[in-house]
């Protein structure tokens, strides 16, 4: 297990705050959170990169805070590719090993099954600069792998690759993961691979960590507005707990009176998550919901992306954003100035702290 | 199938392209005319010094006599290869102590790093004259570091290794500065990732840092030389003898005029000219490494 426990870290005007959190052995976590939340930083800090202010990491219950990153056993992958420019793929995977005082031949039993795994044999005489993008990150995770680390730091490690070399990547590190038991702790800023990869997430903000748990829990069960905003939740909306009906709570919402489940009381100050996803427009629904809350709005615009349609519509105060598959509208259907009522399932619908 | 051959013969076409464009003896060459407004008042400078190293060139061409005469003394060759070799010296000392120096300037981010480097640069700025003051009153018999270093035998006055004290205190900038550049231009995610793959700072520096930072390293070296022969003033202030090139130039021109100075200067360009041209073509690929990553 790794665990940063209170971590705090000044580096110019930028600054951890008492980040507390432990990644399970063998587990894929991922840390999101937008630009300049520090998830980089964090990640240096676990690799041993930099001297903390307060605050402890620890591997496998030992207090590793005062080691350098050489003793840690952790080894990062930056976004762009940290290859070393004057070294061909093979000395660049052997680097760590000739660190390590293996022999030449331990060497070279270790890069070529590493170079079959990743599926870069063929690269192994060449320099970085003549590789693609996804190859040098392949030639990166080798290299960090042929060190045995039994943690990988990986920041970013997709972000500039095309669809199939990422599928391909992934499917990768899959393998590794579990033939190697590796803990892979990932910063990303795509959602859909922390929602499709990760065991566990962890959510930072400006320094600050402000959500983290399971991916159910952090992206699918959000406490606040801040954490919904950011793991997906499209549309947001403030409002006040007007009255209650036995378990469920009254809101009045631009016009609509809405019943939801919730403890909540009587003029508390709540907020309402719902992912555009979750949504249908009354007529033109699948199947039948059950409990269905209902909004009235008119549509503001209406747009084919794909697969799906952007239905933007406004009630009173507020904006919806829906997402509908675009086999439920047939063309023409629903056109901009229309009234229409928008269905979500209750259960799909979140109580959030305005926070 | 048929996508492979349209492949293949487009492929060819391009070849064919490539080969034509190569042989055609009327192919256009494009120069940016737009760089030419830059060059103007620029060439002054490289004029004035053809213009200079022409005088001096002819003067010594129609009195070659005179010239190889000057290039056998005795007493020109022992001041030449003192020189060459004292700024040897200097320049291996400023590796060694100036090297780790750079790189500690390049990655810190103390806020001291500001007041070091206009230390560094203090040579920079000051007469040569008050250069030579400074490492006199150090080195002198007297001085902080010449009184210990006499007392194990070391002499820096009138001496071989006050000619280098101040070789090496006129240059150092100049190599610092150099190498603190190239240290500064290797990305430290570089020394990161080794450092995470077990690498000590030290061993990352000597595996990584340092390969990446030759050719800067190579550059600031010759600088530092360059700088280290043609030092008179401080030089002559520690150690008037044994003389170096400029001061026997120096010498001569005030016992024998400018008729016997212009020889010695020639023979000093020649020379220098052609050490900086042989060790700039042999360090040519020296450290280049395509950096696309």
């Amino acid at each position: 297990m790794i665990a940063c426990e209170e971590v705090t870290l000044r580096l110019g005007a930028f600054s951890l705050k008492k980040v507390t959190f432990s990644v399970h052995r063998g587990s894929w976590c991922f840390i999101i959170g937008p630009s300049g939340a520090g998830k980089t930083i964090i990640l240096e800090a676990l690799a041993g990169l930099h001297i903390l202010s307060e605050g402890r990491v620890v591997c496998n219950d030992r207090d590793v805070t005062d080691l350098p990153p050489e003793k840690r056993n952790m080894a990062l992958v930056y976004q762009d590719s940290t290859l070393f420019p004057h070294m061909t793929v093979f000395k660049n995977i052997g680097y760590g090993l000739k660190v390590l005082h293996k022999t030449k031949g331990e060497i070279e039993e270790i890069v070529s099954e590493l170079l079959l795994l990743l599926n870069i044999s063929h690269l192994k005489e060449r320099y970085p600069a003549t590789l693609s993008g996804g190859e040098q990150q392949r030639v990166a995770i080798a290299r960090a792998l042929a060190v045995e680390s039994k943690v990988l730091l990986l920041d970013e490690p997709f972000s500039a690759l095309d669809p199939p070399t990422k599928k391909r990547l992934i499917q990768d590190l899959q393998l590794i993961r579990e033939k190697e038991n590796v803990t892979i702790i990932q910063v990303t800023h795509s959602r859909s691979e922390a929602r499709n990869l990760a065991d566990q997430i962890i959510l930072l903000n400006d320094g600050e960590l402000i959500a983290e748990g399971t991916k159910e829990e952090v992206m699918y069960h959000p406490t606040t507005k801040t954490v919904a905003s950011f793991v997906g939740y499209e549309n947001i909306f403030d409002c006040v707990i007007s009255g209650r009906d036995g378990k469920k709570g009254l809101i009045r919402l631009g016009g609509n009176d809405l019943r939801i489940q919730t403890e909540r009381l009587t003029g508390e100050k709540i907020a309402l998550g719902i992912r555009s996803e979750d949504m249908s427009i009354k007529g033109f629904e699948n199947g039948s919901l059950q409990n269905p809350i209902s909004i009235d709005c008119n549509v503001d615009s209406i747009r084919k992306d794909g697969a799906l349609i952007e239905v933007i519509g406004s009630f009173p105060g507020n904006r919806i954003h829906a997402d509908i598959p675009s086999g439920l509208i047939q063309n023409g259907a629903v056109k901009q100035g229309d009234l229409i009522t928008i269905l979500i399932p209750e259960a799909a619908i979140r109580v959030l702290d305005p926070i | 199938m048929h996508s492979v051959q349209v492949e293949k013969h487009g492929l060819n076409q391009y070849n064919k392209g490539v080969r034509m464009v190569e042989r055609n003896p009327h192919r256009r060459r494009h120069y940016d005319r737009s760089l030419i407004p830059f060059l103007i008042p620029g060439s002054t400078i490289i004029l004035v010094t053809i213009l200079a190293l022409g005088t001096l060139t002819v003067i010594q061409i129609n009195d070659i006599e005179r010239f190889l005469r000057i290039a056998g003394d005795h007493a020109v060759l022992h001041a030449l290869f003192l020189t060459i070799f004292a700024g040897m010296c200097a320049v291996m000392i400023l590796s060694l102590i100036g090297t780790p120096l750079a790189y500690y300037l390049a990655r810190t981010k103390s806020r001291f790093r500001g007041i070091i480097e206009s230390i560094v640069d203090i040579p920079l700025i000051l007469p040569h004259t008050v250069a030579g003051i400074l490492v006199y009153l150090l080195f002198m018999r007297e001085g902080l570091i010449g009184a210990p270093m006499s007392a194990v035998g070391i002499i820096f006055e009138e001496a071989f290794p006050g000619i280098v004290a101040a070789m090496t205190f006129v240059s150092a900038p100049f190599y610092v500065n150099a190498v603190r550049e190239g240290f500064e231009k290797v990305p430290v995610h570089l020394e990161n990732a080794a450092r995470t793959l077990g690498a000590t700072h030290s061993y990352a520096f000597v595996t990584i840092t340092l390969p990446l930072a030759t050719r800067e390293i190579v550059n600031g070296a010759l600088l530092a030389w360059g700088r280290s022969i043609g030092e008179f003033a401080a030089v002559i202030i520690i150690a008037y003898y044994p003389m170096v090139i400029s001061t026997l130039i120096y010498y001569r021109f005030t016992t024998g005029g400018i008729a016997e100075a212009q020889g010695l200067a020639f023979l000093m360009i020649v020379i220098c000219f052609g050490i900086f041209l042989l060790v700039r073509s042999v360090t040519r690929f020296l450290g280049r490494y395509d950096d696309r990553v």
